[in-house]
């Protein structure tokens, strides 16, 4: 590589870093995204008045499941629909004619608006991750049971996962919609599939799996694998490599995708 | 002046642009701009002068034709490295204030500390923002915004300025403070394209003018010629000047 490329791509990745503290910094000051923390802090704070509530199954159980429900809800809605805004907040404005102006590869560009809102899910899962950690930390020792720590710091990454694969797979649907509605709304459809993608697995000699369909049906990633309830022991790496894999064949779509776009 | 020999500081070649919506923008347009030059883009509404100066910021892409910005494929890294754009009606982040979106933008332009900090200042010093700069740019008036616009398009000193309605919103203190700017970027050898309606300006500052119609070129050629550029927009049919 000569001193030339080597600038390129440093200058290329200092893009990223300013765009991804830019981004970061727009997704703190997004109503939304702390109207649905704010939920999911509820629905986690209030876990213990809800644990009468529990079917026949451990009071700790029943409060980590409803812990880490209430963060993956909430990380999908803000990783779909707030990614839908962080991209077409600066597309709407003159942001991203102002940056793209500029000596800044569009990569870079659409790869900081990626990383800063995979740094804002890494704040919401992580913040409600400790909180989960720190409830049913109390309720271990009044309980006299063991507390599975490793398996709440394991759950909080297994969720982040599931909605870095959701913000990247919305961010390349924005690449090519015109507006934040239909972005959303196709990611909102793609989390759905990708939830329901076990079930089409299950019926491999259906005619409809066959050729085309088939292979959009398997290639699709299955987010059920990322729910902390499936988790199987010894899938740890292969696990996050099937999801930073996803990850990474989004955003190189999307870059694709944009390095055509008018803007 | 001439421009034979003269290194093209832009240049489009039979560019051609049509929307996805099928309107065809640009049909066949050919231009070129010697370094150094003061040129306006004038044209009744809809006849292709924001499309060039997107094209040139490498915005948007030609549906055929080839469009260059200092040797380079308009809206390659090289072609952006030294340009200044200011778009139509420019906007801003409502959570962003005046100083926190110049130096974001400084930082992607290669500027940093003390140089950073001096544009800023220099800048904000010429667009009167002083006073301001530490409040959210969306709380500007669209004066000020547009000022903005304008600090922000100049803040790293490009060699290309591309200016798109520089004038629209700015009051007549802000207009004679344009007028000023532009022959100081004159004198500086900086090459500046701009589109306006205000064809005074365009007379008094510029030295050369394209004179747009349903997206092709029907006129260039100096401004203050034999028959003034306000007289040639007056000569166009009255339906293309109405058809804005």
């Amino acid at each position: 590589m000569s001193r030339q490329d080597n600038l390129s791509l440093a200058s290329a990745l200092r893009a990223i870093g300013l765009v991804a503290r830019m981004t970061l910094s727009q997704a703190v000051r997004w109503r939304l995204a702390w109207f649905t923390g704010a939920a999911a802090l509820l629905l986690i704070g209030g876990a213990c008045w809800l644990r009468d509530l529990h079917f026949g199954g451990a009071e700790l159980r029943f409060l980590l499941d409803l812990g880490f429900g209430a963060i993956g809800i909430g990380a999908l809605l803000v990783a779909v629909l707030g990614t839908a805004h962080l991209f077409f907040g600066d597309l709407d404005g003159r942001m991203a004619a102002f940056v793209l102006a500029r000596p800044v590869p569009r990569t870079s560009w659409l790869l900081g608006k990626l990383a800063g809102a995979l740094g804002a899910l890494a704040f919401l899962c992580g913040s409600l991750t400790v909180l989960t950690g720190a409830l049913t930390a109390g309720r271990a020792e009044a309980l006299g049971v063991a507390w599975p720590g490793l398996e709440i710091v394991r759950s909080g990454g297994l969720l982040w996962l599931k909605a870095a694969i959701a913000s990247a797979a919305t961010l390349f649907v924005c690449t090519y919609a015109r507006t934040p509605l239909l972005a959303g709304g196709a990611g909102l459809l793609f989390v759905v599939i990708g939830h329901l993608r076990p079930v089409a697995s299950a019926w491999p000699s259906e005619a409809s799996l066959r050729g085309v369909v088939g292979a959009v049906v398997r290639l699709w990633p299955d987010l059920t694998r990322f729910d902390p309830l499936d988790w199987m022991p010894g899938t740890g790496a292969a696990l996050a490599g099937y999801g930073l894999g996803y990850v990474a064949l989004f955003a190189g779509a999307a870059a694709l995708a944009f390095s055509r776009r008018d803007l | 002046m001439t421009e034979a020999g003269a290194e093209w500081a832009l240049e489009l070649t039979g560019v051609s642009k049509e929307f996805p919506v099928g309107a065809r923008a640009l049909d066949g347009i050919s231009l070129r701009l010697a370094r150094g030059r003061l040129a306006a883009l004038v044209g009744p509404n809809g006849s292709g002068k924001t499309t060039v100066l997107k094209l040139l910021a490498g915005l948007i892409r030609p549906t055929s034709g080839t469009v260059r910005v200092g040797g380079h494929a308009a809206g390659s890294v090289p072609a952006r490295a030294g340009l200044g754009y200011l778009p139509e009606t420019p906007d801003y982040p409502g959570w962003l204030t005046g100083r926190e979106l110049l130096r974001h933008l400084g930082r992607l332009s290669g500027l940093d500390g003390a140089g950073l900090d001096e544009a800023i200042a220099r800048r904000a010093a010429w667009a009167g923002l002083r006073a301001v700069l530490d409040r959210p740019a969306q709380t500007y008036s669209s004066g000020q915004r547009q000022r903005l616009g304008l600090a922000q398009a100049l803040l790293h000193d490009p060699a290309l300025v591309l200016l798109d309605e520089p004038a629209a919103a700015l009051d007549p203190g802000g207009i004679a403070g344009l007028a000023d700017l532009l022959r100081r970027l004159r004198a500086e050898r900086r090459t500046v394209v701009l589109s306006s309606h205000f064809l005074p300006q365009v007379e008094a500052t510029c030295d050369h003018a394209w004179l747009l119609r349903a997206g092709r070129l029907i006129w260039e050629g100096d401004p203050t010629g034999a028959v003034a550029l306000s007289q040639r927009f007056i000569e166009l049919a009255p339906e293309d000047v109405a058809a804005g």
